[in-house]
């Protein structure tokens, strides 16, 4: 009962994050609907394709002529490093609220009462879950309400609907990932501050190892360390089929951070 | 550990790594009683209200609350507390009513009767527009108010109420005497912490002091009855240790009557200029 409760107000305080990002998101999948359908109109993949020097063709490998594509520019909203850099500020925003609580007192008039600590962390899983699904939702809507509406008659250049919700799940799984972490840093702290900075710098250090990763064979063993790595939009878009096993890596990461900030929140001190 | 007792703490001890906030503290409150906590600040006071509240855990010892052990059964020993923090947590973009709304649905909404919120909000002062309005907009006596109200509204079997009267004027300090009253009235226990002695002493039936982290007095401050006034004299409060009368004419008959008994101390009074002001300061004077 409690978990519903503080859900409510959760969710009632996050709205306006919420509602904007996903306006915004929906609304970039929109823009990128438009950009595509006047490239395919003036038939300009080809000639882009072409300018790109052959020395950067060969470092990024053939990801680059995916994404010069009718399908390769709608498909890049679900991919680009500021939509998920925006949807994992809100995961940590949303995982980060029982330190938020205890930084501004909120958690004594909560906890005074007999409302479970549990009830707690449950309140914060359940509204990042609705939360990141409500907003991917929303994105998927714009990029179908785009084709529709700006990109009729490209129907065969569409990209598949096995892809986009494949593109959503990625992303879908990385945002768990990182809310676990976020969580789990979160039931230790006392300030939303620390533990959202704390989170942040995290995810940079492991977008940065992935990244040097991919691109120096070297540190590509040191790139598995990454939640990153499990996240190849990229080959998604190039017709490869999402992996199972990657998507089990980031749903279990975000998993074992949510049963930690369980235990690690239950036994702390307010 | 079932005593019979509305509070029953025994050994409690509390260590930040070398710092012991709490050391083997005793203490029994009994229904239906006030009891002070007393110390200053940093003597162990709140560290020792949130153990009871389970927001913090004991390093030794054990508390109960009505029989319900504080950390194993938790729940059912905050189901029948109502809590007024030190320091107030609202968020600022709250509405005043929201803050009530969200502590009462947490406190069970069955708990809370509307027609008792209410009557505590008229109280306190607290009208219905103040309520409607955003935390950021209050002052800290008005915050200090709603968190009374979100304390008292589910009319709990026992109050737990840290620095309750911080930031408040003397005149909501005096309703707030009031509200206190008039639960004890109702049988309920109040465990109240302050480190204003005139104040405990004046509503509390026990205090206990406390100082880094131990109990160093307890006694009963309940009032002994008031005696006869002579003609002239009228009894303006009966306080644990402290009768307050107003005499209009000679003081020698009151003298007279007290001789009889063990004073020991008497103060003489012109009426305080606040007494005098006091009709003027309220807002429906005219």
């Amino acid at each position: 009962m409690g978990t519903f409760i503080l859900l409510r107000h959760s969710l009632r305080r996050a709205r306006t994050l919420v509602l904007g990002l996903a306006l915004v998101l929906s609304g970039f999948q929109l823009v990128l609907t438009a950009v595509a359908a006047s490239l395919q109109r003036t038939n300009a993949f080809g000639p882009l394709a072409s300018m790109i020097p052959e020395f950067f063709r060969q470092f990024v490998g053939p990801s680059t002529l995916a994404m010069l594509s009718f399908a390769g520019i709608v498909s890049a909203g679900y991919f680009h490093p500021i939509v998920i850099a925006a949807l994992l500020a809100l995961v940590v925003a949303l995982a980060t609220e029982p330190a938020a609580e205890i930084d501004a007192g909120f958690a004594d008039l909560v906890l005074s009462r007999p409302t479970p600590r549990q009830s707690v962390v449950s309140r914060s899983v359940l509204a990042i879950a609705l939360s990141t699904a409500f907003v991917l939702a929303a994105m998927l809507a714009g990029t179908r309400l785009g084709l529709h509406l700006l990109a009729p008659a490209y129907g065969g250049a569409w990209p598949s609907a096995h892809l986009l919700l494949s593109l959503v799940a990625n992303l879908g799984a990385l945002a768990w990932c990182w809310a676990g972490v976020a969580m789990a840093i979160a039931a230790r702290a006392s300030r939303r501050s620390v533990a959202g900075a704390a989170t942040g710098v995290i995810a940079l250090a492991a977008f940065l190892v992935d990244y040097v990763g991919r691109a120096w064979p070297a540190a590509q063993m040191w790139a598995r360390l990454s939640p990153f790595h499990y996240f190849s939009p990229l080959e998604l878009v190039m017709g490869t089929s999402l992996r199972p096993a990657d998507v089990a890596v980031l749903l279990a990461v975000g998993c074992g951070g949510i049963a930690a900030s369980y235990v690690l929140f239950a036994r702390r001190d307010i | 550990m079932s005593t019979g007792a509305a509070l029953a703490i025994r050994g409690l001890t509390k260590r930040y790594g070398r710092l012991t906030a709490v050391r083997d503290l005793d203490l029994d409150v009994e229904v239906g009683e006030v009891f002070g906590f007393l110390g200053v600040n940093g003597a162990g006071k709140s560290t020792t209200i949130r153990i009871l509240l389970d927001f913090v855990r004991p390093t030794a010892g054990r508390a109960s609350i009505l029989g319900h052990d504080c950390q194993r059964a938790g729940l059912a020993a905050r189901a029948a507390v109502g809590y007024l923090p030190g320091e107030l947590g609202f968020y600022e973009d709250m509405t005043g009513d929201a803050v009530l709304d969200v502590t009462a649905r947490l406190s069970g909404a069955d708990a809370v009767r509307g027609v008792y919120r209410r009557e505590l909000a008229d109280r306190l002062e607290l009208s219905a527009s103040d309520l409607g309005r955003r935390i950021r907009d209050y002052s800290t006596g008005m915050k200090r108010k709603l968190g009374i109200v979100q304390a008292f509204q589910a009319d709990p079997p026992m109050l737990v109420l840290d620095e309750p009267t911080e930031g408040l004027d003397p005149l909501m300090q005096e309703a707030f005497y009031a509200l206190l009253a008039d639960v004890r009235r109702r049988g309920r226990t109040v465990f109240m912490s302050s480190h204003v002695l005139s104040e405990v002493e004046r509503v509390c039936d026990r205090i206990a002091v406390i100082r880094k982290g131990t109990l160093v007095l307890l006694f009963d401050a309940s009032a002994p009855p008031p005696p006869a006034l002579p003609e002239g004299c009228e009894l303006v409060d009966s306080m644990p240790t402290e009768w307050r009368v107003r005499v209009r004419g000679p003081l020698g008959p009151l003298l007279a009557r007290l001789a009889g008994l063990a004073v020991r101390d008497l103060e003489v009074h012109e009426v305080p200029f606040e007494e005098v002001l006091r009709p003027y300061y309220r807002e429906d004077t005219t």
